[in-house]
């Protein structure tokens, strides 16, 4: 888990520090103030900042229009600078460093000897850490269904359909047909139905699940929280999401807009005393040194539940 | 520019709605925060040390943000010496937290008659600060109301108020530090409207909104508005 972040020549950010995250993190900001890239800055260090990696984070925005220019658009401002991007902890024990000449993993839960020759240490820690992500856009049946598999396999079957009973409670089972399509069976009906069919509730849901299960002991991700789910449901989206990143110790990154989720997040942490959740907000500096840069402010539970409270405006 | 980027942070729910009024007749368009809290957890949402505690730290946080807060003030009450507090003390708690986020401090000058505006040496919004009743004596509001009556019916008034309050005997339950607030609810009680509020007082021209010490208020505050 990261215990803060520190974010350098990285996209939007030239250097952006987080002092402090806590298990679940909610991040919110204007447009433009870089939350998705702070999702994908966690998504790059998962996967140890290898060039494979960043390229599919700017394949995933449509951004590598040309195979010349493509590492270039992943440096702060677009071009490619010496001392090259860093994303990990505040302290640089863990994270990773890329630049042309360089690329450097620091993960101080190795332990290495001191003498331990320094080329080794790049390649021992070859795994990429657990992460899964949820974008704006509902992922198709297929790729939820690799995800699916593996949760029977561990027998996790009743997060699925746990979940789907928050939006309907006469659901009984979730599954998927041969051609990969997922289907739904409810209490008291003949037919299962596929999900599709169901609203696009159900689907979010699912694959809120779904993907939080595959980031057991390490990151997820979620763009834009909010997406899909009608407001009377996401305190309890949230108290399901706070109990299983503790069970599956898994570190939680969410974007929103909405007051709404913002307000279900604040009840959620406030109550979860076992869980602690933060408010990060991110936006451009004000002041007349480094006026412009992505600056970012941390909330603790106390403070996040007075803004709620006061309706004081933060996002 | 949008309101909610103004904002006036005041102590409690009292404030807010005098204050209110007085934002609506100089047509300013400012957001008063905090918010009185809805039923959320309960936590504590009012007075000087959520002010100084919460408020005003998170208002700071939020400045240093583009476009989240352009124009920022905090009316706080002086209170009396003999709850430990007082003009200088109070000046001192709540300066106290804008040094720590970095804005100019200046001495206290000999004389202040118009409240003061703190700047930032890395310009950030500057913040004012005007501390009640006349960011110079101990006191609250309701003294700055209390001593700039409008006509001499309300001081007649206000006189028969101090009779009945002085002739409580053991029915007073106030505590002495609470006399100014008794003394304007009381004047208050017996208005045309009985029991209007002090904002509406200061719409319905109850106070002398004209004299030295309320328009040097006033103009403070239009100078951080405007």
């Amino acid at each position: 888990m990261l215990d803060s972040l520190h974010i350098k020549n990285f996209r939007c950010f030239e250097d952006l520090t987080i002092p402090s995250l806590g298990r679940v993190n909610l991040i919110v900001g204007k447009n433009n103030s870089g939350k998705s890239t702070l999702l994908e800055a966690v998504i790059a260090f998962a996967q140890h900042g290898r060039e494979a990696a960043l390229l599919d984070i700017l394949n995933k925005r449509n951004e590598s229009y040309s195979n010349q220019l493509k590492l270039e658009s992943i440096y702060f401002n677009g071009s490619i600078s010496p001392e090259g991007i860093f994303v990990g902890n505040k302290t640089q024990t863990l994270g990773f460093h890329f630049s042309e000449k360089r690329h450097h993993v620091f993960d101080d839960s190795l332990q290495l000897p001191d003498n331990f020759p320094q080329a080794f240490q790049n390649r021992i820690n070859s795994h990429n850490y657990p992460f899964s992500s949820i974008d704006t856009c509902i992922k198709p049946d297929k790729d939820m269904a690799e995800i699916w598999d593996d949760i029977r396999i561990h027998k996790q079957d009743n997060l699925a359909s746990e979940a789907l009973q928050l939006v309907d409670s006469k659901v009984e089972n979730v599954f998927y047909t041969t051609n990969r399509i997922t289907m739904v069976s409810l209490a008291k009906e003949r037919k299962a139905r596929p999900i599709k069919s169901m609203g696009e509730g159900m689907s979010r849901l699912l694959q809120l699940f779904l993907h939080a299960f595959q980031a057991r002991g390490g990151y997820l991700m979620i763009d834009e929280f909010e997406n899909g789910l009608h407001y009377s449901i996401q305190e309890e989206v949230w108290e399901k999401l706070f109990k299983l990143a503790k069970e599956l110790d898994i570190q939680i990154f969410a974007t929103t807009h909405s007051r709404d989720t913002l307000e279900a997040f604040a009840k959620v942490a406030v109550a979860n005393k076992e869980v602690e959740g933060k408010l990060i907000t991110l936006g451009k500096n004000a002041g007349k040194t480094n006026r412009g840069r992505i600056i970012s402010h941390v909330y603790n539970e106390e403070e996040l539940e007075w803004i709620v409270n006061t309706r004081t405006e933060i996002r | 520019m949008s309101a909610e980027q103004r904002i006036l942070l005041v102590e409690g729910q009292d404030d807010r709605d005098f204050f209110q009024k007085v934002i609506c007749q100089l047509k300013l368009s400012v957001n008063i925060e905090p918010e009185t809290p809805k039923d959320f957890c309960q936590t504590e949402s009012d007075g000087i040390d959520v002010l100084r505690t919460r408020a005003l730290p998170i208002a700071l946080k939020r400045i240093q943000e583009e476009g989240r807060i352009t124009r920022i003030a905090v009316i706080a009450d002086a209170d009396a010496q003999e709850q430990g507090y007082g003009f200088a003390k109070r000046r001192e708690q709540i300066t106290s937290v804008l040094r720590d986020y970095g804005y100019d401090i200046p001495q206290l000058p000999e004389k202040i008659v118009k409240g003061e505006i703190f700047t930032h040496p890395d310009e950030y919004t500057p913040v004012g600060l005007w501390i009640m009743p006349t960011h110079r004596d101990d006191g609250m509001l309701e003294d700055l109301l209390l001593g700039n009556l409008n006509n001499t019916t309300q001081q007649s008034l206000l006189a028969k108020a101090d009779e009945a309050i002085s002739g409580l005997g053991e029915l007073r339950t106030f505590k002495d530090t609470h006399l100014s607030k008794a003394r304007l609810s009381t004047l208050l009680a017996w208005q045309k409207k009985p029991g209007t509020s002090a904002g509406k007082a200061y719409q319905a021209g109850v106070f002398a909104n004209e004299s030295a010490a309320l328009s040097a208020f006033t103009h403070w505050l239009q100078q951080v508005f405007q």
